[in-house]
């Protein structure tokens, strides 16, 4: 009897707390966007432009999250998808006058074939995929550069057309940033319902024992390749709105050093989690902005960075803050 | 109460690595609702004859028969849809999941959302996430553990990592459970509640392997005993009869002629063998 009232007891308790890590998604999810959508258009000029970068960085930095972080698939040619993803909307939008939400899904699309051709193409499993992965950014990168007809090489893409929406012409800097932050919000949204379910459980499962995995009956073959396709496709969406902040459009946007800064980012923000990719996104972006005349160290203090923040916040920035609040409620009771 | 339908039958099943043949033509009858033990030294090909019914390995020659059907080179995602499911030698959890979500990627096959799904259909999603979750809290309060499902995996003991891991095959609902060396590890008393555990749930109609070196376990809890060395079945039966098998003796005694072997006791008083 006794038992049954304390099993009771211990059930609604957990109950309680199994709630509250939804909770605590969504309670970040609340506060980052609140930050996102009040500051730069509050502030404007400069910090509005900081504001675009960071959002499509920070849209990138979720791909690449769910793809490193949650299923442990690293890929270090990511920013070759933004590229993909940026010369597909920007030559459908200037070649074939597609309206841009099309070219935006257009992007995602190209991003996502891309990214499956890679998985498919690769079918190597540890190290070796993560290098196969580099080599893909790299070729992309080439081709991107020397494709002098379709992309006008390393001259790049300029006049950029406007972003229209169901007959808008968006061209302020302040339309813009309402599209991306739609964007970033919805993306985020949905990834966090994601990671909550059967498939984020999956992609969980995958990055952190892959035998383990195949024990429970996932499949984890399809299961990789869903997310590099997934992060792939996101990293598409981030890539078509550069070219829209940048009012030009350069294979140097896409190299891997910009591939490295992605995971920089995910890493001090904290892997696994997805307001971390966000939060590392805007440090990665507004920092340098502020240490312009320290430029030329730029990735010496990203490396410098990196060592600094695996050393000290082994969970990144994320993580330790929810050590920390965890270790405060601990201490309350 | 057992009823004697075979829910298992391996007919010659080989593997082969590189020169070495880790399982030569093994042959099992598995009876449905029964705990059917295989032992036998280290090398022996146990573990492998574990990764051949779970698919984590193909067969190179043989047969393997679940419940009728043919699951010789089936993929392990499609024999845990069958109700084939096991644990390992070392635990293999998800090490930054909580308790609770360990258990839950064991109904992974229960659920039917996929990647649109999770994302968009809000009221479906949230059904299906309730009873996940509900059922992830039944299988761990049937393994004692109800109160742990909040901890992190990180802060379990060894003994409490295995009986999530014994959760978690639990949560797939199989037909079959395979267990590999579950008591290694384990405390006296930690392994005679697996051991109560085992019996409950063979009651409960599960059909349950173990791949196990206490012997006292084996002899105690084993209706059938399949009883390997060097890769080749060498004795089968029931406790009785394996206890008394020559072959069985000398396997794990050393042979007369052996005399240097270190004499390992099949006594069932016998606490442990190596």
């Amino acid at each position: 009897m006794s038992t049954i009232a304390k099993e009771a007891h211990t059930a609604s308790h957990q109950s309680t707390s199994g709630v509250s890590r939804h909770r605590r998604d969504w309670a970040a999810f609340a506060v980052i966007v609140g930050i996102l959508w009040c500051l730069p258009l509050s502030l404007g000029g400069f910090y509005l432009y900081l504001g675009l970068a960071v959002a499509i960085y920070a849209i990138s930095a979720l791909g690449l999250q769910i793809m490193v972080g949650l299923a442990g698939q690293l890929s270090l040619g990511h920013a070759a998808f933004m590229g993909i993803g940026a010369y597909t909307s920007v030559l459908l939008q200037k070649n074939a006058g597609v309206p841009f939400p099309a070219a935006l899904a257009a992007a995602a699309l190209a991003a996502a074939a891309a990214g499956l051709l890679m998985a498919q193409l690769i079918r190597l499993s540890g190290v070796y995929f993560k290098i196969a992965t580099f080599g893909f950014g790299v070729v992309v990168h080439q081709i991107l550069s020397n494709w002098t007809a379709l992309t006008g090489g390393s001259a790049g893409v300029r006049a950029i057309p406007a972003i229209g929406v169901l007959g808008f012409q968006i061209e302020t800097r302040t339309g813009l940033f309402v599209c991306e932050a739609l964007t970033l919000t919805l993306l985020y949204a949905l990834l966090i319902r994601l990671s909550h379910g059967k498939i984020g459980r999956a992609f969980r499962a995958l990055g952190q024992n892959e035998a383990a995995a195949r024990s429970v009956g996932i499949a984890v073959a399809r299961y990789r390749m869903m997310v590099i396709t997934l992060g792939c496709a996101i990293a598409g969406i981030a890539g078509a709105y550069l070219p829209h902040l940048m009012r030009f459009l350069s294979p140097e946007s896409f190299t891997w050093y910009e591939s490295l800064t992605c995971l920089i980012m995910i890493t001090l923000g904290g892997l696994g989690s997805l307001p971390g990719a966000i939060i590392g996104a805007a440090i990665l972006i507004v920092a340098p902005e502020y240490l312009r005349d320290f430029a030329q160290y730029k990735m010496f203090a990203f490396g410098i960075l990196l060592v600094a923040s695996m050393i000290l916040l082994p969970r990144g920035i994320a993580g330790a803050g929810m050590s920390l609040s965890r270790g405060k409620r601990m201490h309350a009771q | 109460m057992k009823s004697s339908q075979t829910i298992l039958t391996l007919r010659g099943v080989t593997r082969r690595f590189g020169g070495l043949v880790a399982v030569n033509k093994l042959s099992i009858e598995v009876k449905e609702a029964s705990i059917h033990g295989l032992i036998g030294p280290n090398g022996a090909g146990k573990s492998t004859a574990f990764d051949l019914i779970s698919g984590l390995t193909s067969a190179d020659a043989g047969e393997i028969i679940f419940r009728g059907e043919i699951v010789t080179h089936r993929a392990p995602e499609s024999r845990v849809a069958a109700g084939i499911c096991r644990t390992f030698q070392t635990p293999k959890l998800f090490d930054e999941m909580s308790v609770l979500d360990v258990v839950a990627t064991g109904r992974h096959l229960h659920n039917a959302l996929g990647l649109w799904g999770s994302m968009f259909s809000i009221a479906r999603k949230r059904a299906e996430e309730a009873r996940t979750i509900s059922a992830a809290r039944e299988f761990l309060t049937t393994v004692g553990l109800g109160a742990k499902a909040d901890a992190p995996v990180a802060d379990l003991s060894y003994g409490e990592r295995r009986l999530v891991e014994i959760a978690r095959a639990l949560a797939t609902e199989p037909k079959l459970l395979l267990l590999d060396e579950v008591t290694s590890g384990l405390n006296p008393v930690e392994t005679a509640s697996v051991g109560e555990l085992l019996r409950e749930l063979v009651r409960l109609g599960l059909t349950i392997m173990l791949v196990e070196h206490d012997m006292k376990f084996v002899m105690g809890l084993c209706d059938d005993i399949t009883v390997m060395n060097y890769g080749s079945v060498i004795a089968q039966g029931s406790p009785g009869e394996i206890v008394q098998n020559p072959d069985v003796v000398a396997a794990y005694l050393g042979s007369p002629r052996d005399g240097q072997r270190s004499r390992r006791s099949l006594r069932a008083d016998a606490p442990a063998c190596p």
